[in-house]
């Protein structure tokens, strides 16, 4: 599993690297960017619930 | 299930409190529960008032709204429309449309951003702290005066980077812009417009002025503002107002107004306030969860080209309101949405707006609110009205309560 955090989408909100700091790192404006690009499988549940709850719809997992 | 909400009119009485709709009607005791009718009959109506627009109440709509900055511009963000005295050509950056909004923001992102926000968590809680032990010295408050407008204030010139000592004052220039600024007395508009503006306008212009070039000034709001450059010419004085303004009006008033209506939440609901207090890492969760389900507050906006959103065909120059504030308790986005649940797992409320207007303040937001109900679990365990006391929440462009009488119950 890989996650893709889309730069058009991302406005910043925080919840992903709020929830997951695990998976999910802010810059320095706010914006998300994913960690590792290689989901480790006990951290899968955690990206799917990033996914659930970014506001914008920002981030994808590509399988 | 979780329970749903009865809504009590009939689809009669919808179809004309949605011709009538505006955020302002003394008619309505419970706007959740008009809200709660319309998701069920009428998701997206137009409303007759204030010269006609169109409410969008549903999750989906309001996120497909507000994404869409081309078609919806924010040249109007206030059903009805706001002159704001000293902001003319727009609030900075809220009422700003690409290509300039993107410029504004990004000149103060990093100064509003969440690395800029943790580290004052500390500080924030100091705050919060001095004004609570004074409550429960005292013994009885209203929480709204002694606690929810204080704390976002110090909290912000924190952030701000100015001397606490401006408190006061800050809160003095908010109350005349907000009220006599917005209001429609000449006189009072007149006030703000010839005494109240320059004086700010002066003390801030002051503090940037020691910012500029000083190679020691501090990483803060402050120095942002005074080296922010738009298309490589430092910010004219017109465009510091308006991102000053701005900035006051949207830090202060609104973290009070989410904060008065989760106090008023935990004060009413013992068993979430105890749960909470046994299991204090759910407060970050219980933020979000509570700003979902209160509601604060929603935008308009000025459709710039025709299109269709829910069923409703809109044409340019057209405004749409976004009740956001309804968007919480949308059942189709959030399943039991009226039960407060500080375990919900999955929560992509809008109580900060979605797109590229997204509240530049919201870390510092959602930190203060998470400092403020830590602080208070701390020192009003046992929060609860006082007897008699039935507040009502405020309605209108922001969600709240205007106040809280509490007493302090001391435990044996």
């Amino acid at each position: 599993m890989q996650l893709n955090v889309d730069s058009e989408e991302c406005f910043g909100h925080g919840r992903c690297y709020t929830l997951h700091p695990e998976l999910f790192g802010d810059n320095e404006e706010g914006f998300a960017y994913v960690k590792a690009l290689d989901v480790p499988e006990q951290q899968q549940g955690a990206a799917v619930d990033a996914v659930h709850n970014c506001p914008e719809s920002a981030i994808r997992i590509v399988d | 299930m979780g329970t749903k909400r009865g809504c009590p009119y009939s689809s009669a009485e919808l179809h004309e409190r949605a011709r009538n709709f505006t955020l302002f009607d003394p008619a309505v005791p419970d706007y959740f529960d008009l809200f709660a009718g319309f998701h069920d009959e009428l998701p997206a109506f137009h409303s007759e008032q204030f010269g006609g627009f169109y409410v969008f109440t549903k999750y989906e709509d309001c996120r497909t709204i507000l994404k869409d900055s081309e078609t919806f511009s924010s040249r109007q963000i206030f059903i009805p429309k706001v002159e704001i005295v000293g902001a003319e050509g727009g609030l900075i950056p809220e009422e700003v449309d690409q290509p300039d909004h993107g410029k504004y923001r990004a000149a103060l992102n990093a100064a509003l951003g969440p690395r800029r926000v943790r580290p004052l968590y500390d500080d924030a809680r100091r705050i919060a702290d001095e004004y609570l032990a004074k409550i429960v010295q005292a013994g009885s408050a209203d929480l709204v005066a002694d606690f929810c407008v204080p704390f976002p204030v110090y909290t912000f010139l924190l952030m701000l980077g100015a001397p606490a000592d401006d408190a006061p004052q800050l809160l003095y220039w908010k109350e005349r812009m907000l009220g006599d600024g917005l209001g429609g007395d000449e006189i009072k508009r007149a006030e703000v417009q010839n005494e109240v503006l320059p004086a700010m306008v002066s003390h801030f212009e002051q503090m940037l002025a020691a910012r500029r070039g000083s190679p020691d000034a501090p990483d803060d709001l402050l120095t942002a503002l005074a080296n922010a450059t738009i298309d490589g010419r430092p910010w004219s004085q017109s465009e510091l107002r308006r991102a000053t303004m701005q900035y006051l009006m949207a830090g202060l008033d609104t973290v009070t107004s989410a904060l008065s209506s989760m106090l008023y939440f935990l004060a009413t609901h013992p068993e979430h306030r105890r749960d909470l207090d046994e299991n204090r890492d759910l407060i970050p969760n219980a933020v979000e969860e509570m700003l979902r389900y209160c509601g604060l507050t929603g935008p308009a906006r000025y459709v710039t080209r025709d299109t269709e959103v829910g069923g409703i065909q809109l044409r340019a120059g057209d405004l749409v309101h976004c009740i956001l504030q309804a968007t919480g308790r949308d059942p189709d986005e959030f399943p039991d949405a009226d039960v407060v649940d500080f375990r919900r797992q999955t929560n992509r409320h809008l109580a900060f707006g979605a797109g590229r207007h997204r509240c530049q303040g919201s870390h510092l937001a959602r930190m203060e609110l998470a400092v403020a109900l830590e602080a208070v679990l701390d020192h009003l365990p046992d929060l609860a009205l006082a007897p008699g006391a039935n507040p009502v929440p405020r309605w209108g462009y922001v969600f709240g309560f205007s106040e809280l009488p509490i007493v302090v119950k001391s435990r044996s």
